[in-house]
């Protein structure tokens, strides 16, 4: 329940998808330049996945409902052009589970063909598909019947998976199981916990949900007591990279995590605690991946007793948030140190009104991750969170992380200056 | 904007063609324990995005109109929002018609409903009308400048077809729909789940149906006046068998409160597939010697001048021919069923009858309700897997007589 309502899941669960996967088969080398989405907050009217349904229910914890959302359902196309047209050489979005398997083992060929005609237009336009099977939503019809607390969970996992590989892994650049599993642990490790009356806002929304489902254990990794439900999200992780991996072996694989940028501020005990409990138990389910998703937006400082303020020293912005694009270097550096793989930037960004805190922002990210680069850090890629101004999940249309504005009904997209920055980046291959 | 040529079209309709239409009450229909169904809809023909397809193959058949219907749980997935996104969605639908030159005959409710519809009691529900007419009003403020016609219900006589008679006759299907309906309650947590078509058609909910009409009649009237709007009705040919039929019965029941209300309209919609023998309390079986469809009923092609004529009649509105088609595997019997029925209906149109359309059902072969996929009423095969259309040699000749009358 932690998850559903601190303040981390209400700006990162919207703002946590970016990725970078590699290009082509046979140009692995080539360092990925990119941007992110996730179907639940961009494509609109995803009507059968849980959170669509917990969206509705009264009471909810969402700000607003995701309606129409960035329609991208519809227009994709223009979606990968300008993520083409910026000089960007990947673009990562994720693939509906709740649309592909619309019920428990019918699948949909034709979302399928939908979600195919995506990677084809990705790699006819250049692009590597960085493609998340689960960003954070899973079908109502899942839920209903326990979600990751039921047995069979990671084998009706592994069974999406491989549906959707035998649909597509030919064209996917790099395959990410899932998006942020860890988040919903983040509960102790954060500075906001929430208080009575938000859990109890949870539950009561939860309990809707079931309702509303005929259903005595609807559940979803973050809505209740994710306790239960990480082992059978680790044995899923395990389960569907097998099954990715038996349809195209060579194909890379991997997870991403939210990794913030820990310091300790006299409280390493706590800190080891916490990459114990909040890392480990998934670096371990990875043990066998290609590579690992790092998810980056704030450091986090860890005092003696808990998380504490950022110094007073810490650069800050116009209303007061700490200002820290350099975190992702370190996060990079630790979960490579951690695990030994490979990394890649799966999401980093900033939820800037102006965009010239964006603008800002991108160029130092970079350099932080580049400076990883020279150290040794084995980086295939740098993903920005997002490509479009979008559904952020608990904090609904307000912040505003994309390289391109959305209009409202028209969903008429503007490229903002800032996405010129990462595109120059892109195309001179670095800040230098 | 509105066609005076005489329309020549193919029909479809949203839940039977699109796919994945996992909002509406039908879909959850199709997956209860003990469902009434044979298979579920699942992608049907894909037409979600093998839209421009279907079109082309209006055009290349010569016709000039498409009946397609707006699917109400896309456009408002939840009561009183909107999607902009859909909306988008069937307006260039209608758009790329009008661009080839087809009129786009716009069904709004096509046995479908919104799930929340259904698990509010549908059409027992006395705000009912007035969601109708709001959801009805937002189509029209997006698609009336390209609707050749609105049709506002789909066959909402349907249910009351099998019950016209002062003693009710069995009907054999009726507790395996009431068990449908009750699990499709326990599986939305509601205490009711009312889909009209699968619904006993009772009074108080066919009167709301028909407020519903009329007031999603206004609201298209009101965006755009001149924008003919009525309902279809399935009328087959209803002859007696005996001095004591009980024609008079089933046509006060199951015709006169639609007819009624279908004065007031622009247009009446006939939707005709063959005749009905009534005797005292029950439709009686096709003649022994018969030739049948493929769904068991008999072939009888020359139901629709008849059926034509009485709507005319009843109403003294125009008459648009919605759906005339036949169920077969055997393509060669369509060929003939086209033939034959278009006959019936050039001869009706001689002795004066005013006909504004004739509108074949189907363009594609397609989910037939509680009968899955394994009707073929299609003019076009459609290959489950890959979604690929094929014209029958029947469209052809679909093609050639539509040809031959317009020359």
């Amino acid at each position: 329940m932690a998850a559903m309502i601190d303040r981390r899941q209400a700006i990162a669960l919207g703002a946590a998808a970016m990725a970078t996967p590699a290009l082509a088969r046979g140009s692995r080398d080539t360092f990925l330049w990119g941007a992110a989405t996730a179907g639940h907050q961009v494509e609109g009217n995803n009507v059968n996945a849980d959170i669509w349904l917990l969206e509705q229910m009264k009471p909810t914890l969402f700000a607003e409902p995701s309606g129409d959302a960035c329609d991208s359902l519809h227009r994709w196309e223009e979606d990968v052009a300008i993520v083409k047209a910026l000089g960007l050489n990947a673009y990562r979005f994720s693939v509906e589970w709740a649309r592909v398997e619309p019920s428990d083992g019918e699948f949909s060929q034709a979302y399928l063909d939908h979600y195919a005609r995506i990677v084809d237009r990705c790699r006819a336009s250049g692009l590597a598909p960085v493609v998340t099977f689960n960003h954070f939503t899973t079908p109502r019809w899942f839920a209903a019947r326990g979600g990751w607390e039921a047995a069979d969970a990671p084998m009706l996992f592994a069974r999406y998976c491989d549906r959707v590989a035998r649909e597509m892994a030919s064209g996917i650049s790099h395959a990410l199981t899932f998006n942020e599993p860890n988040l919903s642990i983040n509960g102790p490790w954060s500075r906001f916990q929430p208080d009575a009356k938000a859990r109890a806002a949870t539950r009561a929304m939860i309990a809707a949900a079931a309702k509303a489902s005929g259903s005595d254990r609807f559940s979803l990794l973050n809505g209740g007591d994710p306790t239960p439900m990480i082992p059978g999200v680790l044995r899923a992780h395990r389960l569907g990279r097998e099954a990715i991996k038996a349809v195209r072996g060579d194909l890379p694989v991997g997870m991403s995590l939210a990794i913030s940028d820990d310091v300790s501020m006299g409280g390493d005990a706590l800190l080891a605690a916490k990459r114990r409990a909040y890392y480990e138990p998934f670096f371990e389910a990875g043990r066998d991946d290609d590579f690992l998703g790092v998810q980056t937006y704030e450091r986090t400082y860890i005092g003696n007793d808990g998380p504490v303020d950022a110094p007073a020293t810490t650069k800050r912005r116009a209303d007061g948030k700490p200002y820290e694009p350099e975190a992702i270097g370190g996060s990079l550096r630790y979960a490579h140190r951690a695990t030994g793989k490979p990394v890649m930037v799966t999401e980093n960004g900033i939820d800037a009104i102006d965009d010239r805190d964006r603008a800002r922002f991108i160029p130092a990210a970079v350099a932080a991750v580049e400076a990883a680069r020279r150290d040794g850090v084995p980086v295939l890629g740098y993903i920005h969170w997002s490509l479009l101004d979008n559904f952020e999940w608990l904090s609904g249309y307000k912040p505003r992380y994309g390289l391109v504005a959305v209009e409202h009904d028209t969903f008429k997209r503007t490229v903002k200056p800032s996405a010129h920055v990462l595109g120059r980046i892109a195309r001179a291959g670095g800040t230098r | 904007m509105t066609s005076t040529a005489f329309l020549w079209g193919a029909a479809t309709a949203g839940h039977q063609v699109e796919g994945n239409n996992v909002n509406a009450d039908i879909w959850l229909l199709e997956r209860v324990p003990g469902t009434g169904f044979l298979a579920p809809s699942g992608d049907a023909c894909d037409s979600l995005h093998h839209w421009r397809e279907d079109i082309d193959l209006i055009r290349a058949l010569g016709l000039n109109c498409y009946r397609f219907s707006i699917e109400w749980s896309r456009i408002e997935p939840t009561p009183g929002r909107f999607s902009a996104a859909w909306l988008d969605h069937y307006a260039r639908i209608a758009a790329t018609c009008r661009e080839a030159g087809i009129a786009p005959v716009i069904t709004l409710s096509h046995f479908t409903s919104p799930l929340w519809f259904a698990q509010a009691g549908g059409w027992t529900h006395t705000d009912a009308p007035l969601l109708f007419a709001r959801y009805a009003e937002r189509v029209g403020r997006r698609l009336a400048t390209w609707a050749s016609h609105v049709v506002t219900f789909n066959e909402p006589n349907l249910p009351l077809m099998g019950k016209w008679s002062a003693t009710p006759i069995a009907d054999p299907g009726r507790e395996g729909l009431d068990r449908m309906l009750a699990a499709a309650a326990r599986e939305g947590g509601s205490d009711r789940f009312d889909v009209w078509v699968y619904s006993r058609g009772e009074q108080a909910a066919l009167a709301n149906l028909l407020a519903g009409h009329r007031s999603a009649r206004l609201a298209m009237k009101a965006l755009r006046g001149n924008l003919p709007v009525g309902m279809s009705l399935a009328l087959p040919d209803v002859q007696p068998v005996g001095t004591d039929a009980g024609v008079a019965a089933y046509r006060r029941h199951a015709e006169a409160p639609f007819f009624a209300a279908a004065r007031e309209d622009d247009f009446i919609g006939v939707q005709t597939y063959g005749r009905m023998r009534l005797g005292k309390d029950a439709v009686m079986p096709p003649p022994h010697d018969a030739e049948l469809t493929q769904s068991g009923d008999e072939y009888y092609p020359q139901a629709l001048g008849p059926a034509i004529a009485h709507a005319h009649a009843a109403t003294g509105r125009p008459v648009l021919v919605t759906e005339n088609g036949i169920a077969t595997a055997d393509d060669r019997q369509r060929a003939r069923y086209i033939a034959d029925a278009l006959t019936s209906l050039d001869a009706t149109q001689a002795s004066g009858v005013p006909v504004i359309g004739y509108i074949h059902w189907s363009l594609l072969d397609n989910f037939e309700w509680r009968r899955g996929y394994t009707q073929q009423f299609g003019l076009a095969a459609v290959d489950r897997r890959t979604f690929r259309r094929t014209l029958k040699p029947s469209a052809k000749l679909y093609a050639d007589l539509v040809r031959a009358r317009r020359a």
